[in-house]
């Protein structure tokens, strides 16, 4: 055992440079001898299997107390009533019915916890594992995926966020060609990526390559990471604009049929394109359903919203089943807190981020399970407490980013993939 | 208290009873203490100044940022035993706030690491258990509160060995594409995606130095071609093969009989019929086949699950 451990630290000390070797040259350099042969097959420890994420993000607050962990009988509940999934002993809200089908795809956390009770910071929290703050801008887990462990297609971008103009998760303090890519409405697929009608492609090419001669001088004189980006992003978008690869884009080409059972509705149409976008190895995939800070009306405006998600995610747990794609694709579900038990005078919820609910499914994540409890009545975790950062590194875990490993900032300050979270084991499979 | 003294002072080899001498120096009740006194401000589950924790041998072991910090039988070369012994003026004297080590600490760590760093039976079962996800029998003696059941996650692993690095240069420049399996440099997945074909990009005999790694193969969305396949059996140890949305057909997939260990087949959206499935019925270890949009039928569907127990037919 302790030389099994010996050799962990091993690999460990070796990896930093692999993660260069790796991010530089585009592949790493160790040498066989330096490998542990012993350590990959004896390992009685979980090794990671998502390659891809598509994020459902869950805008304003989802209520955790009318979706996933209902108080039925107390005076909490209002008007939602639970439902058996196809997981015995295990109930969901009635407004999911598709989802409670997929309960055995699903592992529920009831406990999940954050000190953010505000939409921006929460929401900032959520993505980052980081509290905003004004002196730096943290990076998303797409962004930190695609930065240590590159794009799988050499033509797309490795992070893509569909409808939402103000995205929780950018490239932060990474360069910019980690950022992700912003599509507003999914039906309309990327906008202005092809060439006018009327320009040839020799004419095209003979603009590109004054543009080049123009900035080469400019360029070899000021060689800073800033400058080199900006040309990086013009090569990207030709790369892109000329790919076949382009097609991802267009969710058209799929069958109507398809199409409506995803729902017809900016979301539904969203998590279609995510699909299709994973399919093209895009790494991740981002899609915001918003509406759910209700504040008025829970009742019926969290029917709503659920309907639509239940329809989506639903439909997308099986697209993604059908085609053999749901055990290297990792679906969250996640929103920037839960929701009071107490029912304000307008028949609303406030926000309420001492307890709430997210799902991992697919990508290594253990269905059918619900992990962690409330109190009676919803507002404070009892129970297998999740922070925000710990959920994070159980994602970052199940893609196998390094959540233990200090990377600096450009300006010197040290950060992590997930702060300080710890991977929670039991919801991988 | 007593014991202690008496085994530091037999520690530094000023008893010279034999059987004082043939004790050594102990973990737990020894070396555990001096890193909770004046370490753990800076090295435990608060802090981990330069990555590093010291509040149980697994952490010991990992190390720090720079690597390991404990040489077994090497004090000299162990930073976690001579930045100790530094005068507490140099910038890398450790600790680096609060009280340093005594000289007797100092001696006692030197012997505990020429000794060869043990940490006693006990906390190797017990790190044995962690690692299994539960403590493997208990330890005899109560432990410090500080001692930490937190145990270092395996390392994400991107390295690849030479022989795949050397081949890399060469195939990459065909848009063939290699990966590790889950991070674990043992397995190799090989990408034919970007890849624009021709006359040798599937010459799987270029594979040969590295064709027992070898696990997955990606075709999906590629040129691949019945005929391309031919040949695919010399990486006998491929447990996944992708060919959606390709032009193979039965034909192709009749090369795929002589992957034994074939786990996971995706044919989505080709043009495939029921004599594929019947061509595969010899791979015993197929758990899935994946062939909606296909022209496989339902009754074939069935009765090759029946012919091939623990298979899932998904369409």
């Amino acid at each position: 055992m302790k030389e099994i451990l010996g050799k962990i630290s091993d690999i460990d000390r070796r990896d930093f440079l692999a993660y260069s070797a790796k991010a530089f040259l585009g592949v790493g350099l160790m040498p066989a001898a330096a490998r542990n042969m012993a350590f990959a097959g004896d390992s009685p420890l979980r090794r990671p299997t998502a390659k891809n994420v598509i994020y459902l993000y869950m805008a304003g607050g989802m209520s955790h107390l009318d979706t996933f962990d209902l108080k039925q009988g107390t005076q909490y509940q209002g008007a939602t009533q639970a439902i058996k999934t196809n997981v015995p002993g295990t109930r969901v809200s009635g407004y999911l019915p598709r989802l409670a089908k997929q309960m055995d795809k699903m592992a529920v956390v009831n406990s999940m916890f954050s000190n953010q009770g505000a939409h921006e910071e929460g929401r900032y929290f959520m993505h980052s594992s980081y509290t905003k703050r004004g002196t730096i801008k943290h990076p998303g887990i797409g962004s930190w995926l695609v930065k240590f462990d590159g794009n799988r297609n050499p033509n797309l971008p490795g992070v893509v966020h569909i409808g939402s103009p103000n995205p929780g998760g950018g490239n932060g303090f990474l360069e910019q060609r980690y950022a992700p890519l912003v599509i507003g409405n999914p039906e309309a697929g990327l906008q202005n990526s092809k060439r006018r009608s009327n320009i040839s492609e020799g004419q095209f090419q003979d603009v590109v390559s004054l543009t080049n001669a123009f900035d080469a001088e400019f360029h070899s004189r000021y060689k800073h990471k800033k400058v080199e980006a900006y040309s990086e992003m013009y090569d990207d978008a030709l790369k892109l604009m000329r790919s076949r690869d382009l097609a991802a884009f267009e969710i058209d080409k799929e069958p109507e049929r398809l199409r409506e059972a995803y729902g017809e509705n900016p979301f539904g149409q969203g998590c279609l394109l995510a699909r299709r976008l994973v399919e093209h190895d895009v790494r991740f995939v981002e899609v915001t359903l918003g509406g759910w800070d209700t504040h008025t009306n829970n009742f019926e405006r969290v029917e709503e919203n659920a309907n639509v998600l239940d329809q989506a995610m639903s439909m997308l747990l099986r697209d993604l089943e059908k085609r053999g794609m749901l055990e290297e694709t990792m679906v969250v579900l996640a929103t920037e807190f839960g929701r009071t038990p107490e029912i304000n005078e307008n028949d609303g919820r406030d926000h309420s981020p001492t307890a709430f609910t997210c799902v991992l499914a697919g990508g290594g994540a253990a269905g059918g399970q619900v992990y962690g409890k409330t109190d009676e009545s919803g507002k404070n975790v009892a129970e297998d407490r999740i922070d925000v950062p710990d959920f994070n590194a159980t994602i970052a875990y199940a893609l196998g980013l390094p959540t233990e490993r200090t990377i600096f900032s450009p300006t010197g300050r040290p950060f992590r993939v997930a702060d300080k979270g710890r991977p929670v084991l039991d919801l991988l499979a | 208290m007593v014991g202690y003294r008496l085994r530091l002072l037999t520690g530094l080899g000023l008893f010279c009873s034999p059987l004082a001498l043939a004790d050594p120096i102990d973990f737990e009740t020894q070396i555990f203490p001096i890193f909770e006194n004046k370490c753990f401000n800076c090295h435990s589950d608060e802090k981990q100044k330069g990555d590093l924790r010291l509040d149980s041998p697994a952490w010991i072991q990992r190390g720090s940022e720079n690597g390991d910090v404990l040489i077994p039988g090497d004090p000299d070369e162990s930073t976690v035993y001579y930045l100790t012994t530094f005068d507490p003026d140099d910038p890398d004297y450790m600790p680096s706030k609060g009280k340093g080590l005594t000289v007797a600490e100092q001696e006692l760590l030197r012997k505990w690491i020429e000794e060869g760093a043990s940490y006693g039976d006990d906390a190797m079962m017990g790190m044995g258990g962690m690692m299994d996800g539960g403590m493997g029998g208990a330890a005899p003696l109560p432990r410090s509160s500080k001692y930490t059941e937190d145990v270092p996650l395996p390392p994400a692993s991107y390295e690849v060995s030479d022989a795949v690095a050397n081949l890399i240069a060469g195939m990459e420049k065909d848009g063939i594409r290699f990966d590790t399996v889950n991070h674990d440099a043992e397995y190799l997945e090989i990408t034919y995606t970007y890849s624009e074909g021709g006359s040798d990009v599937f010459d799987y005999s270029r594979l040969e130095s590295v064709a027992g790694s070898v696990v997955k193969l990606n075709f999906g969305r590629s040129p691949v071609t019945d005929a391309d396949l031919e040949g695919v059996s010399l990486l006998a140890n491929v447990t996944y093969v992708d060919l959606k949305r390709t032009k193979v057909t039965d034909a192709g997939v009749a090369y795929l009989e002589g992957l034994e260990k074939l786990e996971y087949l995706n044919l989505v959206g080709t043009e495939v019929t029921d004599e594929s499935l019947e061509a595969l019925e010899g791979l015993k270890g197929l758990k899935k086949v994946y062939v909606w949009g296909t022209f496989v039928t339902r009754q074939a569907a069935e009765s090759f699950e029946k012919k091939v127990p623990g298979v899932e037919v998904v369409r």
